[in-house]
């Protein structure tokens, strides 16, 4: 099994994630309908992992090497964390966001395979790596979605009649980010201590990270208080955004970067 | 938005607090800190070390029990272990935290008033001190509330608050007994074992030595690019990954599809070329031929990235851009080293990146080599951490990581 399978690999999984999905949300109410979507998506993601298990085996190697085999497992754990989420919270919007976001990683490792290795450093090379970028790229993903919601909810907010709905599903979304961002930055802490030998150094990151998670942490303390009140929060949410984006990638600009271990490109 | 009318006629200070005197006085702290620092001579808080910082954190404890137990009823205590005071707590440890964010920290040429104010150490600053001691006292506070009694609905918010509490404390308290030193060894040398603190600068006898064997190096291939001679960097197309050279490569780079004729990873050269060799500062080099997709022109031979020992050598493609080996990247590197406390039998082990070895309180790791040398480096880097109290902000960290679990899987579901 090799890079060569691959289109035919994700075909199939792209398939059955598609219609699989549209069962899921088009099914109005007809159970058994939701159930056959829910399968094939899952059908979707045992191929794939048919897929990376050979792959594995034929290199000889665990396939986390070049940024395309890192990819693959973003397109795999996504819908994998996006079904466990749906048979926990029944969030079709939820699901079907993640089998999006998987399925456009699909579609660059299809257009762009770059099979060829880059090489790692050293220190990226543990067990770490993949939860930690994968949990925290599934957090972004949320809380960007959140943000979203929170610019709509501002939007009706000063031109039209605000729609509480906006404010709960803002939440659930901030709740379940929330959690994987924990998760991230506690991933990153415990790596830290295997690979540079203490497991927080206010390296650039760690602090914009931290800084991230206290704007939520704040966000959701607000809420649980006054969950009556509403402006405040919605622009509490858009401007932690952006606190998130510098920290995803506007701390490479920032002068108190310099020596980050972050800090990615030449 | 009428009960909130109603409630801001009360007068500023007259109790229950909320946000807006929980925001005066996390002004009056900063000021505190700011103070306390400039009367330090901006020289920080001092650190705290063994058994001092266990004093402190048992009174920290203690006095947080006797707040919350002699005093629960005082409006003082229901405010400081109230939302406005945990939100004002948060927002002063972010502003904090921000700062640290945005101002280059440790820059030896900063502002001497920034300096003086704390604000280019941040880390053990007085502010970041006092604005922890807030943070620790309200979220202390908020965890007792909800710990008695012990109720199964409030385990996730006792998980996430005392976690929290327990990793920034122990996190906290613990930087004073916190001891990295980078121990360097040399092959074909006795053991070592005084090493020299990071922080301080200072040397420091291990107890016990560390005698180096060997040093290995595994490097991934040489990679193949285009230099252009204008800039005198390499070309990067799209921001394409470069290709690692082996034998048989075919490459497309630029307009010039390229095929690496032959390759071989150790080499000297002669006036006839390069040729195979096992010998000290061999250097890769590669047979290349490459064909202008355009023109049909045709180039090939050799290209070596070079070592000390052997010659640099590219292939001019046309006027300015040359066909380059690049220096081959360390895939992994180790130690074997052998650990004598004089004691027991000396202990014979690899030490690897992500793989520190712990021995007598002390966990060991490698940390880097004569990069001037590569793989033929004679001395390891290794860094030896103490961290006593490690455990306890583990033992918070799985709190933590429980109460982000219980938090992803329940969600809002309690408030509603």
């Amino acid at each position: 099994m090799d890079w060569i399978n691959f289109p035919a690999f994700a075909g199939i999984t792209f398939l059955s994630w598609i219609s699989g999905a549209t069962l899921v949300n088009f099914s109005s109410k007809k159970k058994s309908l939701e159930t056959a979507g829910t399968l094939l998506v899952i059908a979707g993601i045992a191929a794939l992992t048919l897929f990376v298990v050979m792959l594995w085996i034929n290199l000889e190697r665990p396939p986390l090497r070049t940024l395309g085999e890192t990819r693959l497992w973003y397109s795999l754990f996504l819908p994998f964390v996006g079904v466990i989420t749906y048979f926990r919270w029944r969030y079709k919007w939820f699901l079907t966001y993640a089998l999006a976001l998987a399925s456009l990683f699909l579609m660059i490792n299809y257009l762009n395979p770059e099979t060829y290795s880059k090489t790692l450093m050293p220190a990226l090379q543990s067990p770490w790596f993949v939860p930690h970028v994968i949990v925290y790229i599934f957090s972004y993903a949320l809380l960007a979605a959140s943000s979203l919601v929170a610019v709509k909810g501002l939007y009706q907010l000063y031109y039209r009649e605000i729609n509480l709905k906006v404010l709960k599903l803002a939440d659930n979304l901030v709740y379940i980010g929330f959690s994987f961002l924990t998760l991230g930055l506690l991933f990153g802490a415990l790596w830290a201590k295997e690979a540079w030998g203490h497991y927080w150094t206010w390296d650039p990151k760690e602090t914009w990270a931290f800084l991230t998670w206290l704007c939520y942490l704040g966000y959701m303390h607000f809420r649980h208080f006054q969950p009556k009140k509403v402006k405040a929060p919605l622009w509490a949410l858009s401007v932690a955004f952006i606190v998130l984006l510098i920290c995803w990638f506007g701390i490479n600009y920032l002068p108190s970067a310099a020596n980050s271990v972050h800090v990615y490109g030449d | 938005m009428n009960i909130e009318n109603k409630k801001s006629r009360r007068k500023t200070w007259e109790h229950p607090w909320k946000y807006k005197e929980s925001f005066l006085v996390v002004l009056e702290l900063i000021f505190l800190g700011l103070i306390f620092e400039v009367l330090s001579g901006g020289k920080g808080a001092p650190l705290l070390k063994w058994p001092v910082n266990m004093g402190v954190g048992a009174g920290m404890v203690l006095l947080l029990f006797i707040i919350y137990y002699g005093f629960k009823s005082r409006p003082m205590v229901k405010w400081l272990s109230s939302v406005p005071a945990a939100i004002s707590a948060i927002s002063f440890f972010a502003l904090v935290v921000l700062l640290l964010g945005f101002i280059p920290q440790d820059d030896a040429n900063a502002n001497r008033y920034l300096k003086l104010l704390g604000l280019t150490h941040m880390k053990n600053s007085w502010l970041m001190m006092v604005s922890g001691m807030y943070f620790l006292t309200s979220l202390g506070l908020v965890a007792l509330r909800r710990a008695t009694p012990i109720r199964r609905k409030n385990l996730g918010f006792l998980l996430n608050h005392a976690g929290l509490w327990i990793t920034i404390a122990a996190g906290y308290l613990g930087a004073g007994d916190l001891m990295r030193l980078n121990l360097t060894v040399l092959e074909e040398h006795g053991g070592m074992s005084q090493a020299v603190n990071q922080r301080t600068q200072q040397s420091y006898t291990l107890p016990f030595s560390v005698k180096l064997i060997d040093f290995n190096i595994e490097n991934y291939n040489p990679k193949i690019a285009i230099l252009d001679g204008r800039t005198g960097s390499v070309v990067f197309e799209d921001g394409k990954f470069l290709q690692f050279i082996e034998q048989g490569l075919k490459a497309t780079l630029m307009d010039w599809d390229v095929e690496v004729l032959e390759y071989e990873p150790a080499t000297f050269m002669n006036e006839k070329g390069y040729y195979k060799t096992d010998s000290v500062g061999n250097a890769p080099a590669a047979y290349v031929k490459a064909i202008n997709s355009i023109s049909g022109e045709e180039k090939e031979g050799w290209i070596s990235c070079g070592s000390f020992r052997v010659m640099y050598q590219h292939l001019a493609l046309d006027n300015h851009n040359f066909l380059v080996m690049t220096f081959p990247e360390p895939e992994k590197y180790s130690s074997d080293i052998v650990i004598d406390d004089g004691e027991r039998e000396p202990l014979s082990l690899t030490l690897e990146v992500n793989k520190p070895f712990k021995y007598k309180g002390w966990k060991l790791y490698q940390l880097s080599y004569d990069e001037r040398m590569g793989k033929w480096s004679m001395v390891s880097v290794i860094e030896a951490v103490r961290d006593p109290w490690l455990p306890v902000v583990y033992f918070g960290i799985f709190l933590l990581l429980g109460g982000a679990l219980y938090l992803f899987w329940i969600g809002r579901e309690i408030k509603e």
